[in-house]
């Protein structure tokens, strides 16, 4: 491979100094490598660790080709990288300036618009539209309202649980498998219908929404609007991205925020998805369910807003390490292809899908199994006394331990709880606070654990899980004092 | 801003003449770094913004001053004299990027990156909340650490 085979005149020659040391390390390198030594050469000089750790290993003279990188380095006062980025960048541009002619450009339409979105006096305005019609109006009132109404009152509570209900019945004689599959905790009857009826439509609008946003360039303004905010509380701009994806899925967004820079910036971002924000089927089923009681819901969120900024906060008094550094190329606005986001909104919910529905099985047949052993009722009774502290009925243990084993699930589990008629308005709302805070889900706590190791992730959720019930108990005496009712 | 006193002007986002100060966090003056009279600020609001802003850029103070070429070597630019960080640039003004700070490894790697590199001409596009600045056919948002490692001349 060495010597490659490129026309002379593109050929790129650097100063003497970096030729003259790139050919004694040419000749110096001994090993096969599966490109060019000239290639290796000026990585080395550019300190790459990667190819540094791999001549390492593979050359013995490897002293000796390190005393040659020593030597050149010394030469310059600026790192080599720099000086060799330098060259490479004057010899691109003398090419590119035969072959390309600049035209003054035009001014349109979307530039005033690229303007307003990032000047705060106007791009904020505009943050609070985009979230007022993507997040509340789209995702909590057409897909958590209309569409889960449609699917699960209409399809599933008329037509689908009565029938799977008296096929089962018919045709299964013994009581435990029947409870299995059908009747209140069922598989079908619960877990599926959680799936499909309350969680996709929910998920579906949320993606589809948030689709539409990456596919505008809008995350990266955003991104810039934020910035000097989340510096306070650890964090750069750029994490943004899986903070609003985290509004979809935490467990979708834990994994995203390997994108941020730091490990600091990572374990913020990783306690805060885990502790206050919701995800797009809690934060569906909380604006469905709060959106008659605007007051609630001004509570609620306002409590959200202040525990993630004070945590944020406080967790980035605490962590030690750099101070998050924040940079990003700004794309111009684009008006988004429909078939893109088509595309990505269903390979995102398909994913969704396929990493839920066995959870949701899963959790069924745990119920079931805790029911028939008396499992379930035991803890139920054990946590009552909790619930009492927090002013909810004992049947809203069960929410917490379905959201235990999911997110959506619990939260699926309050919008049943609440049709159900037992819930006054300040339990729904108690119960709502604690619910978002309350544990990251199975598999949120699993690409946790994967992502940030068992020391972080076991410590995020023993923090996380007296702190729900905390918050939840303050709350309910902060209303009891105030004697507001909704 | 001009000093009222010796007529020396000056960004005051930059002055930090009395950061020792235990009061200064509060303090509704601002020190001329040429004369050290003390200036009141003009308004209570724009003062508060003014601290926002110049905490953010605390840590870098040494890349902040208008010339920070190195001492001890010659410096071969031709407007080394006249170099200033790029977060002295004012909304819609024009330069050429004349250096980069190379100190941080870690900085200097994200600003090539960006293919921000010297010779470059740069546009200020917004400086607040973020800085948002284009280069070439590129256009960059970043924050105030990484824009005061970036040194132009203007023209």
């Amino acid at each position: 491979m060495s010597g490659s085979g490129s026309p002379e005149r593109f050929a790129l020659r650097y100063d003497e100094t970096i030729e003259k040391s790139l050919e004694s390390i040419e000749k110096l390198l001994k090993a096969r490598y599966t490109f060019s030594k000239r290639m290796i050469a000026l990585l080395l000089l550019q300190q790459d660790e990667e190819i540094m750790k791999m001549v390492k290993l593979r050359e013995r003279e490897f002293p000796r080709i390190f005393a040659v990188i020593q030597n050149t380095r010394s030469q310059y006062k600026d790192p080599l990288r720099y000086v060799i980025t330098l060259q490479t960048h004057q010899k691109s541009k003398e090419i590119l300036a035969g072959v390309v002619k600049d035209s003054d450009k035009k001014k349109r339409l979307h530039s005033v618009l690229d303007r307003l979105t990032i000047q705060p006096l106007t791009g904020i305005p505009i943050l609070l539209l985009v979230l007022y019609f993507g997040l509340y109006k789209f995702v909590g009132q057409f897909g958590a309202g209309t569409l889960v109404d449609l699917i699960e009152g209409k399809l599933f509570e008329a037509y689908i649980n009565p029938w799977v209900n008296q096929v089962v019945g018919n045709l299964i004689p013994w009581p435990a498998l029947q409870t299995l599959l059908a009747f209140d905790y069922g598989v079908v009857t619960l877990g599926l219908r959680y799936a499909v009826a309350i969680i996709l439509p929910i998920v579906g609008t949320f993606f589809l929404a948030f689709s539409l946003l990456e596919d505008s360039g809008y995350l990266p303004r955003l991104a810039l609007l934020v910035d000097r905010l989340f510096k306070k509380i650890g964090l750069s701009g750029r994490a943004v991205i899986p903070m609003a994806l985290g509004f979809g899925c935490d467990t979708m967004a834990t994994l995203v925020s390997r994108t941020l820079e730091t490990n600091r910036e990572r374990v913020i971002a990783t306690l805060l998805l885990a502790l206050a924000i919701p995800c797009s089927a809690q934060l569906g089923v909380v604006l469905g369910l709060l959106s008659a009681k605007p007051l609630a819901l001004a509570i609620w969120s306002g409590f959200i807003i202040l525990l993630f900024l004070l945590v944020g906060y406080l967790a980035a008094k605490l962590m030690p390490g750099k101070k998050p550094s924040f940079y990003m190329e700004l794309p111009p606005l684009r008006m988004p292809k429909l078939s893109n986001i088509l595309e990505k909104t269903l390979s995102r919910m398909q994913w969704y899908f396929i990493e839920i529905v066995p959870f949701f099985i899963l959790a069924s047949v745990l119920i079931w199994a805790g029911k028939i052993t008396g499992a379930f009722d035991a803890v139920i009774q054990a946590t009552t006394p909790l619930m009492g502290a927090l002013g909810l009925p004992s049947k809203a243990a069960e929410i917490f331990l379905f959201g235990f084993f999911r997110r959506d699930y619990g939260a699926a589990g309050l919008y049943d709880l609440q049709k159900s008629g037992v819930l006054t308005g300040v339990q729904m709302l108690v119960a709502a606070v604690t619910l978002t805070i309350f544990v990251p889900c199975i598999a949120q706590f699993a690409i946790m654990v994967k992502e940030r190791g068992w020391k972080t992730a076991l410590a995020i959720a023993c923090f996380i899980f007296p702190f729900a019930f905390f918050c939840g108990y303050i709350l309910n005496q902060a209303l009891a004092l105030l004697g507001l009712t909704f | 801003m001009k000093c009222g006193f010796c007529g020396y002007e000056f960004d005051e986002t930059t002055a930090q003449g009395c950061a020792s100060c235990p009061l200064h966090n509060t303090c509704s003056k601002v020190r001329c770094p040429n004369c050290g009279f003390d200036i009141p600020k003009e308004n209570r609001l724009f003062g508060w913004f003014r601290r926002r802003r110049n905490m953010a850029g605390k840590g870098e103070m040494k890349s902040k001053a208008p010339c920070p070429g190195k001492p001890g070597k010659e410096e071969g630019h031709q407007g080394a004299a006249t170099a200033a960080a790029l977060s002295r640039l004012n909304n819609g003004e024009e330069a050429v990027i004349s250096e980069i700070d190379t100190g941080d490894q870690g900085t200097l790697n994200k600003i090539m990156a960006l293919g921000i590199l010297p010779g470059e001409r740069v546009t200020m596009i917004q400086r607040y909340p973020t800085f948002v600045f284009q280069v070439g056919n590129t256009r960059v948002t970043a924050d105030e650490n990484l824009v005061n490692s970036i040194l132009i001349h203007k023209q």
